[in-house]
């Protein structure tokens, strides 16, 4: 199966396992930075949590103000080695044999490693110094950690260029707090999702609450940054800057009911926190991290790859310790807006299952990116599949353009 | 110290209006100033505040109904509450009913699932028209949702 063009996508790449292995192997424990929690987590000492990424289960732990993390496997006979999402440890120990690890990932215990009155035991060359668990590079980059299996990769800035770095920061102006945290277990392939996220062309369309409040038409002033591997990208406009509704309206889209009204709109309040006016920032890395801004509700989304045809999402809402009373209102009032019963958001946990349905059985169909043009540039129109095309870009620089 | 018929029938009947896409029925057992969160067992333990639901009025919640009625996408489908007994927890002003729930989902040519599970917590207010829910949280055991949830538990 070949991808000749970031404009033309096989179906067949939602569905076949073969393609999902070279991804698990080769992409995801490949050069890319994974999404592990926040910092906040890990504030006492020897703190600890576990999470996953791409379904491979991780354990990230604080020793002396550094942050490690691990592949939470015991390299004896591969039982998890911390089985609670969070607690404090001061050293690994295995349930299932009693091997032991200080935090740096060193084995330092091996039970009846002599064996009992000389009977059994390992034998002698087994030297516990060279036995190490598989450990990840990390980076705590204002606040959240992320994650590599390769210790070569370069540094998450460089990673994702100087624009979406800023991008990030723009939302991590201190560090975030946890403010709570909700899963949604999709059913399609993982990209299917992705795409879906880097997609400002179906915002205002399949989400018809979005533009039904004016919370995001098209017209309104933003645009699409792109960084130059291709596959991370930002979304943004800003609030009440529309520049032609007739348009808009002349299109006459579901979206557009005039007869809808809010008996109470104080889910759609906007406070101006950066102070830029920009009401709706979405941020993809690439491959599996989303961070958005929709007014004031602040969240990662973790995607996390379940087989070829399902995906969870867990979305982490998180504010500042700081937060005024009137902000932190904001940000529990536009739970109703996001995350899996969210008002302009719920649909994108269906339509996924919509196009995955679908995918089995296309006899060599290809879906279609050609909306402006055939580029992966940045622009300041969102009515483009540009950010898409960017992904399977990269996409491609991994694993190549013949996948299977 | 036993729970008022009453109760026990708001409870029952809000389930059973829901089951029935009564979302009018289901409004009726709110008083206006009545506040719904959906939260998950993990958020609430570690004293999180957000959810998945958060309404601190009726209209707000005749809002979600609008939105999900007229505006939202998603494949039809309902739902299916089994309760099990409600029981009381606390006194006087912390007093609450608990309600321990399943939920299924029925989704026409899928098969029905178990959506979620959880409880009901529950505060009422007695009026001359009847009893009505002044502050209900569910809490989900599980932090997963399957493809969404719209409609209100």
């Amino acid at each position: 199966m070949r991808i000749q063009s970031t404009s033309e996508i096989p179906y067949e790449v939602y569905v076949n396992p073969a393609i999902y292995d070279r991804e698990m192997e080769e992409l995801f424990q490949g050069p890319v930075w994974h999404f592990l929690g926040f910092e906040s987590a890990l504030t006492q000492e020897h703190n600890y949590f576990t999470t996953e990424i791409a379904g491979l289960p991780i354990v990230v732990v604080q020793d002396h103000g550094t942050i490690r993390a691990f592949v939470n496997r015991c390299i004896h006979r591969g039982s998890l080695l911390c089985i609670a999402q969070t607690g404090r440890i001061s050293e690994f120990s295995c349930v299932y044999h009693g091997w032991t690890y200080d935090l740096t990932g060193q084995l330092t215990g091996v039970a009846f490693e002599r064996g009992i009155q000389g009977q059994g035991g390992m034998p002698e060359d087994f030297n516990k110094s060279e036995q190490h668990l598989r450990s990840l590079t990390v980076e705590n980059y204002h606040g959240v950690i992320f994650a590599s299996f390769d210790a070569q990769i370069p540094d998450f800035e460089t990673y994702v260029g100087p624009d979406i770095a800023a991008g990030i920061r723009r939302v991590l102006p201190r560090r975030p707090v946890l403010l709570g945290r909700t899963s949604q277990l999709i059913h399609s392939n993982w990209k299917i999702y992705v795409e879906n996220n880097r997609d400002s062309y179906h915002a205002s369309i399949l989400h018809s609450f979005f533009t039904t409040f004016k919370l995001n038409r098209l017209t309104q002033s933003g645009g699409i940054v792109i960084n130059a591997a291709g596959g991370s990208h930002i979304s943004f406009s800003k609030r009440k800057q529309e520049v032609d509704d007739a348009t808009y309206d002349a299109e006459q889209l579901r979206a557009n009911k005039d007869d809808f009204g809010l008996k109470d709109p104080r889910a759609l309040r906007f406070i101006d926190e950066f102070g830029d006016q920009i009401s709706l920032q979405i941020l993809t890395l690439f491959p599996l991290t989303v961070f958005h801004q929709i007014n004031n509700s602040l969240c990662v989304r973790q995607v996390i790859p379940r087989g070829v045809d399902q995906v969870e999402v867990v979305w982490w809402y998180y504010g500042f310790e700081d937060d005024s009373a009137e902000l932190q209102e904001a940000r529990l009032m536009q739970i109703n807006l996001v995350g899996p019963a969210g008002y302009i958001s719920m649909e994108d946990g269906a339509v996924g299952g919509f196009v995955q349905r679908n995918s089995s059985y296309a006899e060599g169909a290809v879906g279609l990116l050609k909306m402006g043009g055939y580029d992966h540039l940045s622009s300041p129109s969102r009515v483009t599949e540009a950010a898409i095309r960017g992904f399977w870009k990269q996409y491609c620089d991994h694993l190549g353009e013949t996948i299977v | 110290m036993s729970v008022p018929v009453a109760i026990a029938s708001l409870i029952q009947s809000s389930a059973a209006a829901l089951d029935a896409l009564d979302f009018h029925h289901w409004l009726s057992g709110f008083t206006e100033y009545g506040q719904y969160h959906i939260t998950t067992a993990d958020n609430q333990r570690q004293g999180l505040p957000l959810g998945l639901m958060h309404a601190l009025n009726k209209d707000q919640l005749r809002d979600r109904i609008a939105s999900i009625s007229s505006v939202n996408v998603y494949e039809p489908h309902r739902y299916r509450h089994i309760l099990s007994q409600t029981w009381i927890k606390g006194q006087g002003l912390e007093l609450q009913y608990i309600t321990p729930f399943a939920v299924y989902r029925i989704t026409p040519s899928k098969p029905t699932i178990l959506f979620v599970t959880g409880e009901y917590q529950d505060r009422v207010e007695y009026s001359h028209s009847g009893v009505r829910f002044t502050y209900r949280t569910v809490v989900l055991d599980n932090d997963m949702i399957d493809t969404l949830l719209a409609i209100p538990l």
